[in-house]
């Protein structure tokens, strides 16, 4: 039995949290074509992409509910993270100014646009890039159907992968974040040294922070995202995680040194309780990290 | 542009009941002309570069939409809030203030004055409107007695717990605040803050969700403006038309009351001691129904509110003989609490001895219990006191209909429009609970607010959960309120007076119970 459960989810792979974006009818997939530059490397798998540009419709439906209740404590954890970076380098001399004034984020893999809504209602100037054009468009005018003033600014660019973002920097217009995030992503990558690599590069030596959240691979995760959501309770389509996928906040710290990364901090995200009634309330929980984590990095101080 | 042109247009539902002209209570006409303006949908709404875009919108400027205003200026001050009213703004302080109190006022809990930043702390009292132009007339006990009923309720600010009776405030159950000084102050705030604009003298002519509740609401007013917001509070009252024009249904109990309310003089050396008082009146021709003298700023004046049927208001509302009207309240409420009428009589042979050897004992327990209450009311001075005597009236006679109604929820059209204050519910005024019940639910949506903005969501982010839990305390303080007015409307009915006693005196008895009541149920004054 197990190996016809590796062999369904080897075939569709996504993670607990991105297996929110319900995929509700395999065969109402839009072919959509990823219109990536062919001479750039990038990580992106094609599957993943039609996958995700299917489910357009209903991004901000709100059966998405764990993601978007999932977002609320990976903020804190930002905001909290940034605090302590910044704390000794900046002084706010608003005190009224909004805790991300000025920053400069990006969202990779920015999907419906939750994150990026997010992180720009806080004061950040955000880029948002998906491989996906029909999702930034539905994230695009989610962003303005808001009607909140803070959301119109944010640079939505879809079809583009971080790596083809990343090869338009050059010397003369370095294009570095503060803030650069890689939520619910490395999952879906089929490199994801390439695209760590391709993120690193774009965190601004001193101060810049690159976050990752994504889902580790311990018999837990397994039992729970797997057996529990997908064979028992039924919360997501069977298949929809790929348990291979999962990655240990060690393998990320790991392939982060490669590039001159260190880790700040880790921690992990837990549900408070079963989700039943559709009521998904996570918070942060420093010492379990075996299923669901986000950690954050930074340029190394001095590269050995 | 293109990003708006790209825009889907979806189906916007389009709320075909018009806004009919309504009154509020002050008797305005609200939705005088109807506009034929009609938005076809929300793409058109969304890519109108006319519309005045407000984070929140809020329809009635009373005391709670000035206070919802209020706190989001002072909480998110970033905030933009627009406040559209029907009426004039609040007219500038008379020169010579008025010393009498208007009867127009309410008592209000801590908590309430708190929301409404009359509890000046340390660091907030050279700003707020504390010792300023709100006057605040304190109480810290209530007295609450039936005649012909031995039962006596006391409540003192000693009863509530540690953490309520705060050691940096005074000691106190509440404050009652007249209306008009107190919109006025909110209103000099809210007009003084950058991220705040009014329209006034100006209604809601039409409004508009977006179908798939993502979009913004889009709300027409009478003064020609189109407006969108991503959060609607509608706190127009008791009339409410943005109720109305949702269709939201509200539970409704129609008590047949009136209300009669008017400020008082005491008599020369009479001084009002920092006590609600409130007296249940029994009798047709007396006129049945709470009775409530409360304290105001001024010692030397009280409020009378008088809940009783339309026939008693209507005859004393418009008798020119005021004195008559005084006699006839004072010996209400010198009457203090009596003996009551034994529950059975001990002729032998009219009960079966069985039963009468029953019953004997229960009457034996009740009136131990109501004894016991005397006797210890006796030693710690709990037991009842005459009110102050009072002199003249000296303000209008203020009458209002009672009824009971209540929503089923606060939260609606996908948590894009809220309705709070009376607009939401309405509730005998005998335990004064109508304002602190609609600031009670300004708090959690300013909370609600507070944590979606501190995470980067969108306003109706959890406004749910926040205004379903307040619907559920409030609506609980409502019930008991209704539950409160059926008992005592019950007349002549001895097993149920001595049940009643025997009720009243084990919460006088028990003193967690009376803290939970004081805490709960009256938290403002009983009247
Ligand atoms: C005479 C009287 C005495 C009272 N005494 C007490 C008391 O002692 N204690 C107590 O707790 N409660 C008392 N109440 C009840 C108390 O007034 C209400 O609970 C409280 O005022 C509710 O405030 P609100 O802001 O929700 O509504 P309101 O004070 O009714 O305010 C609604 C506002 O909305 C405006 N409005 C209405 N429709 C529109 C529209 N379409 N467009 C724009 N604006 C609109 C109105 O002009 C008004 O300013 C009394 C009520 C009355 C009438």
């Amino acid at each position: 039995m197990l190996s016809a459960v590796r062999q369904s989810h080897r075939r569709v792979f996504n993670s607990i949290a991105a297996s929110l974006h319900r995929v509700r009818n395999r065969n109402s997939y839009i072919g959509q074509r990823y219109r990536g530059a062919s001479s750039t490397s990038t990580s992106i798998s094609q599957d993943e992409v039609s996958k995700f540009s299917g489910m357009d419709k209903d991004w901000w439906d709100p059966s998405f509910h764990p993601l978007i209740a999932m977002n609320p404590i990976r903020i804190r954890y930002i905001l909290d993270i940034v605090q302590k970076q910044h704390s000794a380098t900046t002084n706010h001399n608003n005190p009224n100014a909004p805790p991300l004034h000025n920053f400069k984020a990006l969202d990779v893999g920015c999907g419906g646009g939750l994150l990026s809504e997010s992180l720009a209602r806080l004061g950040a100037n955000v880029t948002a890039i998906d491989p996906s054009e029909a999702l930034v468009q539905k994230a695009q005018e989610h962003a303005m159907q808001t009607g909140d003033p803070r959301l119109r600014n944010i640079d939505y660019r879809g079809g583009l992968s971080v790596e083809e973002l990343a090869a338009t920097e050059d010397d003369n217009h370095p294009l570095l974040f503060d803030v650069v995030c890689l939520l619910e992503v490395l999952e879906h990558a089929s490199d994801v040294a390439s695209l760590v690599q391709a993120a690193s590069s774009l965190v601004k030596p001193d101060t810049g922070l690159l976050f990752v959240s994504t889902m580790n691979r311990t018999w837990k995760s397994h039992l729970l995202t797997i057996v529990g959501a997908e064979y028992i309770m039924g919360y997501v389509p069977r298949g929809t995680h790929d348990w291979n996928q999962y990655l240990a906040p060690q393998e990320v710290a790991q392939t982060m040194d490669g590039f001159g990364m260190e880790q700040v901090h880790v921690s992990g995200m837990v549900l408070t309780k079963p989700p039943l009634c559709g009521q998904w309330d996570w918070k942060l929980d420093g010492n379990d990290t075996d299923v669901n984590w986000i950690g954050a990095y930074r340029r190394r101080i001095n590269p050995t | 542009m293109t990003v708006i042109s790209r825009l889907r247009a979806p189906t916007s539902i389009l709320l075909k009941r018009r806004l009919t002209a309504s009154r509020n209570s002050h008797g305005l006409p609200l939705a005088a002309s109807l506009s034929a303006r009609w938005l076809s949908n929300d793409t058109a709404a969304a890519s109108n570069e006319g519309a005045r875009y407000s984070d929140v919108l809020i329809v009635g400027g009373g005391v709670v939409g000035c206070a919802l205003a209020r706190q989001l200026n002072q909480r998110l001050p970033s905030l933009s809030v627009h406040l559209v009213e029907a009426r004039d703004a609040p007219t500038s302080k008379p020169a010579s203030s008025n010393e009498i109190p208007h009867p127009r006022s309410y008592a209000l809990s801590p908590q309430s004055l708190d929301i409404l930043g009359l509890l000046s702390s340390e660091e907030t009292t050279s700003d707020e409107m504390a010792n300023q132009d709100v006057k605040l007339g304190w109480y810290d006990a209530m007295q609450i007695w039936e005649a012909r009923n031995p039962a006596t309720l006391r409540f003192h600010a000693d009863d509530l717990p540690f953490d309520e009776a705060k050691l940096d405030r005074p000691k106190m159950l509440g404050a009652v605040v007249e209306d008009g000084p107190l919109v006025r102050a909110l209103w000099e705030k809210l007009e003084s803050h950058p991220q705040t604009t009014i329209s006034t003298n100006t209604t809601v002519q039409d409004l508009q969700l977006s179908s798939n509740g993502q979009g913004v609401v889009t709300v027409e007013t009478s003064d020609n403006e189109i407006h969108q917001t991503r959060l609607l509070v509608a706190a127009d009252g008791a009339q409410s038309p943005i109720r109305q024009r949702l269709g939201v249904k509200q539970a409704q109990w129609d008590y047949g009351r009136q209300a009669l309310t008017f400020t008082v003089e005491l008599s020369q050396d009479d001084r009002i001691p920092r006590t609600a008082y409130q007296r249940f009146i029994h009798g047709q021709e007396a006129g049945r129904g709470p009775l409530a003298l409360l304290p105001t700023h001024s010692p030397r004046h009280a409020i009378v509110v008088w809940s009783t049927t339309p026939e008693m208001v209507k005859k004393w509302k418009e008798t020119d003989d005021n004195n008559a009207l005084i006699d006839h309240l004072q010996n209400l409420l010198q009457t203090g609490p009596q003996r009551l009428p034994p529950l059975v009589e001990s002729k032998p042979g009219q009960v079966p001895p069985l039963l009468s050897n029953v019953l004997f004992g229960v009457e034996r327990l009740l009136e131990t219990v109501q004894d016991a209450g005397a006797m210890l009311a006796a030693t710690n001075s709990r037991s009842w006191m005459a009110p102050p005597k009072l002199s003249k009236i000296v303000s209008p006679k203020l009458s209002f209909p009672l009824a009971c109604r209540n929503v089923g929820q606060y939260h609606h059209a996908s948590n894009r429009v809220v309705l709070v204050g009376d607009a939401a519910h309405t509730v005998h005024p005998m335990a004064g609970q109508g304002l602190n019940l609609g600031l009670g639910a300004v708090e959690s949506l300013v909370e609600s607010i507070v944590e979606s903005e501190a995470v980067g969501m969108d306003v109706t982010y959890g406004l749910d959960s926040f205004l379903r839990k307040r619907h559920a305390a409030n609506s609980s303080v409502i019930m008991g309120i209704h539950a409160l007015h059926e008992i005592f409307a019950v007349q002549d009915n001895v097993p149920l007076m001595h049940a009643k006693s025997f009720g009243m005196n084990v919460m006088q008895q028990v003193g967690p119970l009376r803290r939970r009541i004081v805490q709960a149920a009256t938290q403002g004054v009983v009247f």
